[in-house]
């Protein structure tokens, strides 16, 4: 009797780990499967918006690019720019997305660093030159900076977002790019393709 | 933050009034006599002091916003610790945007999502704070350590009771209907406590000093208008895209308050950003009854960043040098003389 009742006891106990341990499993498989579905939504809506922003950016494609004259940041002159060479410009705003502006002013940097042929100029949307000198500040870079009011920025500006990233070429505008918050892998890549493209000497036709 | 709000904060919080010009007090005012300049060390890389606060006039913690850092820095102006979550929270989104000290000299960083993390008194760094907590743009604590913040969101601003964790507790306080959007777009107004837990309030449309006991009920209101202030009449849009051409046409000529600040245990200080084209910051002082104590009125062309036992501190930009090269702000410690 002892022994049927210990094979019963020792059988059940092994049973219930068994259906535990199966439990703990499925709960755990349910909680994975809920974040995959979480993160497959968040990376469709990365999507979404990747695509927005390359179909806003096809806009202004094509169009002039006038020289200008803005106060350059450092002399605090006024000063003429002209944009016939291949020219990087990198349009921002007090009211633009911070950290994306310091992100984008470093990878400008970093292209202005790497690449002779590059004329990188950056424009502020401010009557501030303080704004401009503390973000030159902080993000250490090198190439010019200017400031200008907002009536100047509608002569090119093509959309209300900020920062905006401009490649000229003789006066036209050859490529744009609207960075999105917080996807620093989506600037990188634009940066990379205008390296790409430089190194490929397409523009010096 | 929405950008609208980031472009009105400038406009309001930027000290460069002129364009390009340096911002600082070259010459005693009758108000004010220079106890020392806190000058920031050349090895730190400080785009601007964006908010500050000071704890028993012996530490400061300084927010840079351009460059998304915090400082905790003596009273010479001597590093202490550049606070930073990552020590025990890698991975935290780090924007800083204002700072606090509680009365432990704990400090409270206000975040842009997620919206709060907490630091101990020497930099230590303990975590975010609770997952419900939200960015209020101004923060006082009680002497029970609980935190009572002033939210100015949509559609309903309040003053909330939250535990030292930042989980609600209760919501009250006086808002004005008729400028819930001002109050919105704004990061004026604000609150402090005295040392009896009695909460002093102000908002953005009116000179008037909200107060109310430990239990959070409105006891007093306390009235007095400078002579320059000149209210707010209507409410700016709600619509995004009307804001900036209502924001110049209603706000042109009127007086905002901006804030108050308890200058020592038992005075307050009011501030109010004057709009008009000879633009300054008014303050006014008071005790804790209510009673004007300064006998004229005081106006500065920068704004108070902190007050303590009786010090005002300023943030001083000196201009660039001629390669463009922008030198730290530092921080100037004023006696305020108003009697």
């Amino acid at each position: 009797m002892f022994n049927k009742n210990h094979k019963f006891f020792k059988f059940g106990f092994w049973a219930l780990i068994i259906i535990v341990v199966t439990l703990i499993n499925l709960f755990l498989n349910f909680e994975k499967s809920k974040n995959n579905s979480v993160n497959h939504i968040k990376n469709l809506d990365l999507k979404s918006i990747r695509l927005q922003t390359l179909m806003d950016s096809k806009i202004p494609l094509g169009k002039n690019f006038p020289n200008f004259s803005a106060y350059n940041i450092v002399s605090d002159k006024k000063e003429f720019k002209k944009f016939d060479e291949l020219s990087l410009v990198l349009l921002l705003a007090d009211y633009g997305c911070n950290r994306c502006q310091n992100r984008e002013l470093k990878n400008c940097q970093k292209l202005f660093e790497s690449n002779d042929e590059l004329n990188v100029v950056c424009v502020m949307n401010t009557i501030d030159r303080y704004s401009a000198l503390r973000l030159r500040k902080v993000t250490q870079v090198k190439f010019p900076m200017f400031v200008q009011d907002s009536s100047f920025f509608r002569n090119f500006s093509y959309s209300r977002n900020y920062p905006q990233l401009l490649l000229i070429h003789h006066n036209k505008i050859n490529d744009t790019f609207l960075p999105i918050p917080e996807d620093d892998d989506f600037s990188e890549w634009f940066f990379e393709y205008v390296s790409v493209k430089i190194k490929d000497s397409l523009y010096f036709n | 933050m929405e950008k609208l709000t980031i472009l009105i904060l400038f406009i309001l919080g930027s000290t460069n009034f002129v364009t390009g010009q340096p911002i600082s007090i070259e010459n005693e005012h009758k108000n004010l006599r220079l106890l020392k300049e806190i000058k920031l060390s050349d090895e730190l890389i400080i785009g601007d002091i964006t908010k500050m606060d000071s704890y028993k006039n012996e530490k400061f913690v300084i927010v840079d916003a351009v460059g998304k850092q915090v400082y905790l820095i003596d009273s010479l102006g001597q590093l202490i610790k550049t606070l930073n979550p990552e020590e025990c929270h890698p991975g935290f989104h780090w924007y800083p945007l204002s700072a606090f000290f509680n009365q432990e000299g704990n400090i409270y960083i206000i975040n842009s999502a997620p919206w709060g993390f907490k630091f101990g008194s020497n930099g230590e760094c303990f975590g975010p704070l609770d997952n419900s907590f939200l960015a209020a743009i101004s923060f006082t604590f009680n002497s029970s350590n609980q935190i009572i913040g002033y939210y100015n969101t949509l559609p309903s601003p309040t003053l909330r009771l939250m535990t030292p964790e930042g989980k609600k507790i209760k919501d009250f306080g006086f808002f004005p209907k008729e400028f819930l959007n001002v109050i919105h777009r704004f990061e004026c107004g604000g609150i402090i406590t005295d040392k009896k837990d009695n909460v002093y309030q102000v908002n953005i449309n009116s000179p008037d000093i909200f107060k109310y006991d430990k239990e959070y009920k409105l006891v007093a209101t306390y009235k007095h208008k400078p002579s320059y202030y000149k209210n707010i009449e209507t409410d700016i849009s709600s619509s995004p895209g009307e804001v900036m051409r209502d924001v110049n046409r209603i706000l042109k000529d009127k007086t905002l308050t901006q804030d108050i600040i308890l200058l020592d245990k038992d005075k307050i200080l009011v501030q109010f950003a004057q709009m008009s084209s000879e633009r300054f910051y008014g303050i006014e002082i008071f005790d804790l009854n209510g009673n004007r104590l300064n006998k004229e009125e005081i106006k500065f062309r920068l704004p108070v960043l902190a007050a303590e036992n009786g010090s005002v501190f300023f943030r001083q930009q000196k201009p660039p040098t001629a390669e463009g090269e922008l030198p730290n702000p530092s921080i100037l410690e004023y006696k305020l003389i108003f009697k």
